[in-house]
């Protein structure tokens, strides 16, 4: 194949393929940031590989030079003097007439946990800590139900009846209630730090994950020490998740 | 025959669209984008190319559905004992695990769960009172909307058919009467005059009783409706079709109207219209009441213009001012909380000229209370207060996202309210949602019509705030923005609130002719440019 020899076609094909894996085989999709900046890696690398040496730099140039000034090209030429200013130009407006978005908000989801909290007026160790109602695993089942039951009368109107994020209210807020069915959420996070998102809610969230616009309570006010604990043992059970462990040079000590 | 035809020009009409979609859609994704930093050019490679693939991908899954058109509907018997386990675990918390709608949840939920060893259930397609297992499958498939029962799609098929089973063994005597099917009267399709006949249906048969003149659930029996366990039950409002418990459909609605709703207040009527096809006449009528689904904002656009903005709500100027749709929820986080708040969305339109802001509020309130209470009903026993709205803007507009917290600022960082309380608006300086300082002093002036369940406000000030409390607006920028509502009739008041979050508003300059000059400039541009580059590269084989 002809076709194939040639530098330019290369360059192309590598893109294209590069661009169909990054978009289509990373598992969750990666943002749009992230691929573009794996795209400007790849393009880079084929800018040096095609000008690895000057005759494979002359061979990557010359279907676009002879596209340039190759009399026999002339309606080729002719064609991309319409079509592309065409395009730019339909770009330009519709740039111009887009009608205004709301500014992006940018927030961390899952921000950093501090180290201690205080919880009712006393010290709580949040990093490292583990849920101590673990311990007696013949109590689980019952503290699963009893953090049910607390479940279904204050979060269920947001996080919803199926713990999918989508309750009553969800429609209205942004940022959207965590749906803990999502692999992405309760699966990655230790306990304890769901119990300090439960206990301080949209208030306690350091600044760069948005606190004046989170709707979360803060449950602290209404829940007791135990009933959070209870509450969090329900959502992993409901949804079939396993809390993230701490890792072991935290533990260790 | 004329079945085949025109399920042929609906597949066509949409093959058309999956073959022509993608494209405004590529571009629409990367207008999206905006202003961001990210290479445009390389924004727009990208959104053509996902809108190839996105074309290919609907190729498939348009093979895929002709070939495997998915097979529900059709009844399948569950397995009762199979059911109760699913039950148990995705149902009891609300309805009871003995199914008598005595969950753990129970006591919060407006409207109640079904008790289901009573066997009465509102939403069937029979003319008797038992409903089909196809009937209590779409429930529980479709979910009851307005209601806290969501649709449990995310449940595989078989389970559903399952719990099917398992709901009927708390009342399996009422299930003993086999479900007689309800017979339609031959489908009339909508026109001005079926809507009319209708319109006089809908008086003639007293729909207007509970349902209000324009459908808005303000009629004069609303407050005394009980559902038969003696709960207050509110009659629907039919503009809002997307919260029908049993479905906005054509068929859906005249079923409803036909054999009622079994437990409330709405009685069949199919007996009681002059003549049958008259529910069809009913149904198209309430179809025009209002829209199909409610098109949410994301943004508040207040529009500038030369001209003076009018103070009387029901004006021509405000007709014409585009409407942007705010949901709104209860307030969950301070005690008292609201759980099932009454007022549920708001539709804001906005105007400003070089002196003042203006902003008309519309929303649907079933009875009118000012703070000497209910208008229609003065001295009423019943625990009210004033109805009241409000726009909740940052005291101090400044750059960046940083914002005072929602709920009404805190002791930080304050709020301002632009507040309309029972026919009168004020403002108000907020520091917590229980923190409230009146602003004295202020120039703000305010209209409000109430007519048929509905007000419609204008609240208008100058753009420039007086003095550290009050914001100044300026155009083109992004100012936060949230709303809050309160409908004293049914108690509404403090914390007992619907609210939103933030959301941003924007005061958008007169319309500009820019679009119609940049892209001609970008493109001759690009045309010089290629001349050039051309000439180049010409120049420089014949040298």
């Amino acid at each position: 194949m002809n076709l194939l020899r040639s530098r330019l076609v290369q360059a192309a094909l590598i893109l294209i393929v590069s661009y169909l894996i990054f978009q289509f085989a990373i598992r969750p999709p990666a943002p749009f940031s992230v691929l573009s900046l794996y795209m400007g890696i790849v393009l880079l690398a084929v800018l040096v590989y095609v000008s690895s040496d000057s005759d494979s730099w002359r061979a990557f140039l010359r279907p676009m030079h002879a596209t340039l000034v190759d009399p026999g090209k002339r309606a080729l030429r002719l064609a991309l003097m319409i079509v592309i200013p065409l395009l730019l130009g339909y770009y330009a407006y519709t740039q111009a007439a887009a009608k205004p978005q709301a500014p992006p908000e940018l927030r961390a989801v899952h921000p950093a946990p501090p180290d201690t909290i205080q919880f009712r007026g006393k010290d709580f160790k949040i990093a490292g800590g583990d849920n101590p109602l673990r311990k007696d695993a013949a109590a689980i089942p019952k503290h699963v139900a009893a953090g049910g039951e607390i479940y279904v009368r204050n979060c269920m109107y947001c996080h919803g009846d199926n713990l999918d994020g989508k309750g009553h209210f969800a429609h209205g807020f942004n940022p959207p209630p965590a749906n803990f069915q999502d692999p992405g959420t309760i699966a990655m996070l230790q306990e304890a730090f769901l119990f300090w998102r439960i206990a301080k809610g949209g208030p306690g969230l350091p600044k760069e994950a948005t606190p004046w616009n989170s709707v979360m309570p803060a449950w602290e006010d209404r829940l007791t020490e135990e009933q959070i604990w209870q509450v969090i043992m329900y959502l992993y059970d409901a949804t079939g998740q396993q809390p993230r462990r701490w890792e072991t040079a935290h533990g260790a000590h | 025959m004329a079945r085949t035809s025109a399920g042929r020009a609906t597949r066509r009409a949409h093959l058309l669209r999956c073959l022509l979609g993608p494209l405004p859609a590529a571009y629409s994704e990367y207008a999206a984008v905006g202003p961001s930093s990210a290479p445009r050019i390389w924004t727009l490679l990208v959104a053509l190319f996902r809108a190839r693939v996105g074309l290919h991908a609907l190729g498939v899954s348009l093979i895929i559905g002709v070939v495997f058109a998915p097979s529900e509907g059709s009844a399948q018997a569950g397995d009762a004992n199979a059911g109760k386990a699913v039950y148990e675990r995705k149902c009891a918390m609300c309805h009871g695990v003995k199914g008598d709608g005595k969950g753990a949840g129970a006591e919060l939920l407006d409207p109640k769960p079904r008790d289901f060893t009573s066997g009465v259930y509102k939403i069937r397609t029979t003319a008797n009172k038992t409903p089909s297992d196809q009937d209590l499958f779409r429930i529980i498939t479709a979910g009851m909307p307005g209601t806290s029962m969501p649709p449990w799609d995310v449940l595989p098929e078989k389970e559903r058919w399952n719990l099917v089973a398992y709901i009927k063994t708390f009342a399996a005597d009422k299930f003993k009467e086999a479900p007689k099917k309800l017979e339609l009267p031959k489908e009339v399709s909508s026109s001005e005059a079926s809507i009319k006949r209708g319109k006089e249906m809908y008086e003639a048969i007293e729909c207007h009783k509970c349902h209000g003149n324009l459908g808005r659930a303000d009629g004069p029996s609303r407050p005394e409706l009980k559902d038969d366990w003696g709960h207050p039950i509110a009659p629907a409002n039919l503009t809002k079709r997307w919260t029908f418990r049993g479905g906005a459909s054509r068929t859906e609605i005249a079923t409803r109207i036909a054999n009622g709703v079994l437990g409330t207040p709405m009685p069949s009527f199919i007996d009681s219209v002059e003549k049958p096809e008259d529910v069809w006449h009913l149904t198209n009528y309430i179809l025009s009441l209002g829209p199909e689904s409610p098109a949410y904002a994301t943004l508040v656009t207040v529009n500038g213009t030369t001209d003076a903005i009018p103070d009387d709500p029901n004006a021509e100027f405000w007709k014409k001012a585009a409407p942007n749709t705010i949901p709104l929820m209860g307030q969950v986080i301070v005690d008292p909380r609201n759980f099932n708040p009454i007022i549920d969305l708001v539709i804001v339109r906005g105007a400003y000229n070089d002196k003042e802001i203006a902003f008309h509020l519309t929303w649907d309130d079933p009875s009118q209370t000012t703070a000497e209470g209910r208008a229609d009903a003065p001295g009423a026993a019943k625990k009210i207060a004033a109805d009241a709205i409000a726009l909740q803007f940052p005291s101090k507009i400044v750059p960046g996202t940083e914002r005072p917290y929602f709920l009404m600022g805190d002791a930080t960082d304050s709020v301002y309210l632009l507040r309309w309380e029972g026919g009168k608006a004020g403002e108000v300086s907020a520091s917590g949602p229980t923190k409230l300082k009146t602003l004295e002093g202020g120039e703000v002036v305010s209209k409000t019509v109430y007519e048929n369940g509905q007000y419609r406000v204008v609240i208008k000030r100058p753009l420039a705030g007086k003095g550290e409390e009050r914001p100044t607006f300026q155009p083109s920028t992004f100012v936060p923005v949230a709303f809050q509502a309160w409908d004293g009739g049914a108690g509404e008041t403090g914390t007992r609130m619907s609210l939103t979050s933030w959301y941003y508003l924007r005061l958008e300059p007169p319309q500009s002719n820019r679009r119609f000059v940049v892209p001609p400039v970008v493109a001759l541009l690009t045309l010089v440019a290629m001349l050039l580059v051309v000439r180049a590269a010409s120049r420089g084989r014949g040298r």
